[in-house]
Formats: C-alpha cells, sequence, structure tokens
C-alpha cells in the first residue's frame, strides 16, 4: 500500500505538470472516441458481469472529465 | 444455491457512472437533453441468462439544474450447476428492478454538485444507495476533479424464509482527477474506498467440512461483519491519430478481507464515415488473490472454523474478455446507436465444482437526443 500510496503522489505530481491547452485547441479532445466511457451501453454490460463474477471492485467506473469545449 | 442478484457494489457503479458523465453517453459536451434506451443480454455455458432493459432521460431545468431519471431490470434464468446441485432442482427465474433519480445543480460556472437516489427490489434482496458529489473544472478547465460520497443500506433475505432479514451498510467515497494532457489526450486518476459492515455472506452458500478424506457434513458460510477495501486505477485516453483512438487502464484493488486484484483493460477505437461511425475493440485482463479465509473445502479435524467461505467468486481467480463495439449516428434527429458483443472467460483455480466458465455478454443502445 505505500507503494501503490506513492505511485498515486507520482502520478498527481505529474499530471500538474501538464501543459494548458486552449479551448479552440481541442477539437480532437472533443472526439467522442476519447470520451470516457467510449461506449457507455457496453461498458455497464461488462461491469455489471464482473461486479458479479469477480471478488473485488472500485474505482472502475468513474473518471473520465471531459474537455471543457463550450 | 440460488443467486442473489443484487450486490451493493452494482449499484456504486450505477452511481460512478451517471455521476461521471450527466445526460450518459457523450460528455465532452454537455447536453444532458435526451433519452437513452438499452437492452443487454448475458449468457453463459453453466445455463444461467439475463436479459436488461434499461431506459434512461435526462433534461434540463431553470437556474442550472439538470435532472435524470434512470431504471434498469434485470431477468435472470438459471439452471447453473450451483442451482440444480443444491437449492432446487430445477431451474429458476428471478427479476430485479433498479430505479434512480438525480439532480445536478451548477453551483457557479464550472462547479456543479449532484444527489442521487438509487434502489433497488428483488425477491431476497433490497438496497438503497444515496449519493451526493461535486465536479469542478479547474485551472482553465484544462483539470477535472470529481468527489463522490455514497451510503448504502441494505436488507438481505433468503427466499422461502419470511423471517430471515440481515442488514448491510455500506459508505463509499471516490476521487476522480482528469487532466488534459495535450492536445491529443488525457490522464485520468481514480481512488475509490468501500466500507462494508453487517450481514456480508450469502444465506444460500454452504461450505463443504471434510474429515477422514471425505465430505462429511455442510455449514452455511460465514464471512467478517467488516470488509474496506481501496482500488486506484490510472488511464490514459489518446488520440494516435484524427481518427484513431486508443484507452488503456490500469487497475489495483485490495481489501481487508486479503483480496487483492489487478486489471488492465485496452480499448482501440477508429472514426469512419466523417465521424458517423466508430468501431472499436476491447480486451481486458483480470486476475485476484484469494480471500484469507476462502477454502475449496475445510477440514473438520479441529472444528468448524469461524470464517468460512467457499465462493469461487473469493478465491483464487482470473478472467479475460474480448469485445467488438459498433457506434452510429443515425441521420434522423442525430440518433445514436451502438451495438457490442463481447466473449469473457473466467477461471477458478480452487473450485471443485467449475474450473472455467465461458460467457457471452452483448448490448445494445438507443441514444435520441431531445
Amino acid at each position: 500500500m505505500k507503494r501503490l500510496g506513492l505511485a498515486l503522489v507520482l502520478v498527481g505530481g505529474a499530471l500538474v505538470a501538464c501543459a494548458r491547452v486552449r479551448p479552440h485547441e481541442r477539437q480532437i479532445l472533443a472526439h467522442p472516441g476519447l470520451a470516457q466511457p467510449p461506449w457507455p451501453e457496453q461498458h455497464a454490460a461488462h461491469q455489471h458481469v464482473y461486479q458479479i463474477r469477480e471478488g473485488s471492485e472500485g474505482a472502475a467506473g468513474a473518471g473520465g472529465g471531459g474537455c471543457g469545449c463550450n | 444455491m440460488r443467486v442473489q442478484l443484487i450486490r451493493p457494489r452494482v449499484i456504486a457503479l450505477a452511481i460512478m457512472a451517471m455521476t461521471a458523465a450527466p445526460g450518459g453517453a457523450r460528455a465532452q459536451v454537455d447536453d444532458p437533453r435526451q433519452v437513452t434506451v438499452g437492452l443487454r443480454v448475458y449468457a453463459d455455458d453453466d445455463r444461467v441468462t439475463v436479459w436488461s432493459p434499461s431506459a434512461r432521460a435526462a433534461a434540463p431545468l431553470p437556474h442550472g439544474v439538470t435532472v435524470d431519471v434512470a431504471t434498469t431490470v434485470d431477468a435472470v434464468t438459471a439452471a447453473s450447476i450451483d442451482v440444480v446441485s443444491t437449492a432446487s432442482p430445477y431451474a429458476f427465474t428471478e427479476t430485479r428492478i433498479e430505479g434512480g433519480v438525480g439532480l445536478t445543480v451548477e453551483v457557479r460556472p464550472r462547479h456543479a454538485v449532484t444527489a442521487r437516489v438509487i434502489g433497488s427490489d428483488e425477491r431476497d434482496y433490497t438496497a438503497l444507495r444515496l449519493s451526493a458529489g461535486w465536479r469542478a473544472e479547474l485551472a482553465a478547465r484544462n483539470t477535472t476533479v470529481d468527489l463522490t460520497f455514497t451510503a448504502g443500506l441494505d436488507t438481505v433475505g433468503r427466499a422461502g424464509d419470511p423471517t430471515f432479514a440481515r442488514d448491510r451498510r455500506e459508505l463509499r467515497g471516490a476521487l476522480a482527477l482528469t487532466q488534459i494532457t495535450d492536445r491529443r489526450g488525457y490522464v485520468d486518476l481514480v481512488v475509490e474506498a468501500a466500507d462494508q459492515r453487517g450481514y456480508l455472506a450469502n444465506p444460500y452458500r454452504f461450505v463443504p467440512i471434510e474429515m477422514a478424506g471425505a465430505v462429511a457434513y455442510t455449514l452455511p458460510e460465514r464471512a467478517p461483519d467488516q470488509r474496506t477495501a481501496v482500488a486506484a486505477l490510472v488511464r490514459v485516453r489518446r488520440a494516435l491519430t484524427d481518427a484513431a483512438f486508443v484507452h488503456g487502464d490500469y487497475r489495483l484493488s485490495r481489501d481487508t478481507w486479503g483480496v487483492t486484484s489487478n486489471t488492465a483493460t485496452l480499448r482501440l477505437s477508429r472514426a469512419m464515415r466523417a465521424d458517423e461511425l466508430l468501431l472499436g475493440v476491447e480486451a481486458r485482463g483480470y486476475r485476484q488473490d484469494a480471500a484469507s479465509f476462502h477454502r475449496a473445502v475445510y477440514a473438520g479435524d479441529s472444528g468448524a472454523p469461524a470464517w468460512r467461505t467457499s465462493d469461487r467468486a473469493l478465491g483464487r481467480m482470473a478472467s479475460a474478455t474480448a469485445g467488438v463495439v459498433a457506434e452510429s449516428t443515425v441521420p434522423w434527429h442525430g440518433l445514436r446507436v451502438s451495438m457490442s458483443a463481447a466473449w469473457v472467460h473466467f477461471w477458478w483455480l480452487d473450485d471443485l465444482r467449475q474450473s472455467d466458465r465461458d460467457a457471452v455478454v452483448a448490448s445494445l443502445g438507443l441514444v435520441v437526443p431531445l
């Protein structure tokens, strides 16, 4: 768990260092191919199965902020 | 062994899915006015079939408020080895109904709060989930933060025994961070913690007790009355070209029962016909270690163990998924149609009755913008 916490801190720190992208530069980011989840119905169907059949869970259905294009 | 359809994690998933993307499918441009209808089908070679129609509608109200309602029905037909060999001599059918309503309020520019209630009911299980969340777009909308808290109140019953009712409680918190990395991609970081308390076993499941090299008798499953889990996921989403995209993620999960799992997923997609068609493939691999008190069979020489389970989902296991997806925008009021099919294979490395299983999962979705 300590290694996991360290990894999270490193990833978080790296994220802060990312370049800022202006709204007019986000055409590709707005594409449905980059949406999260990319295919909501399929994603929901699969996660439903995994939640029932597998013994662990969490952090699977969240995330996926948008591009802030509008 | 009857199949208790509703697991609290299923509702948690529904909450996370609806909270992360108001209106469902296309979070890139947030127009919530749409109706989504879907049908999911699960079928495996253990003769379990589940049909799940669903519907969801979202609409804006004045003052920056968005409301959404959703419902899902799971219709199960099961004649699995677990059902036929223990509780029931024949296949059974069962239905679970889930419904929810949510509100999203933009409290100030680029900051929104959400509240959601989801309930579900089947013959031997009722569940209620209350969640609240906050989403903010920061750093000139290069960073999105989602924070969600969920409380669960469940009652576990047992078919044919109206006196059996056990409480199960859950508290869950999730933090999701999305960062635009450059003009072509994102990185997502998700951390989620969950604490479950109360009756956490399955009232239909029994464990074999072995004496002198043979199964002498069975005892009801017993699990600790608390389970705390933490999971973390890192995801990269990137445009390889203007029409080709890749999603890759890795998740690590651990809990106080000793279940540790690793999950890796890769999705590739390609846009065609001026972005009217999106085709994709997906592959997923999963493996987990067993719960510390899991045994395929227990030695009864030293008495019955305090905690005992032979649930194959809590033993050493792995799964692999391979699937395809197609999504198309139909030139009629912007209707979007999506179809998917996937093969999933499960391996249970410690189970005495079933070592593996093949399943097919298919889905069909229609999104109608209003």
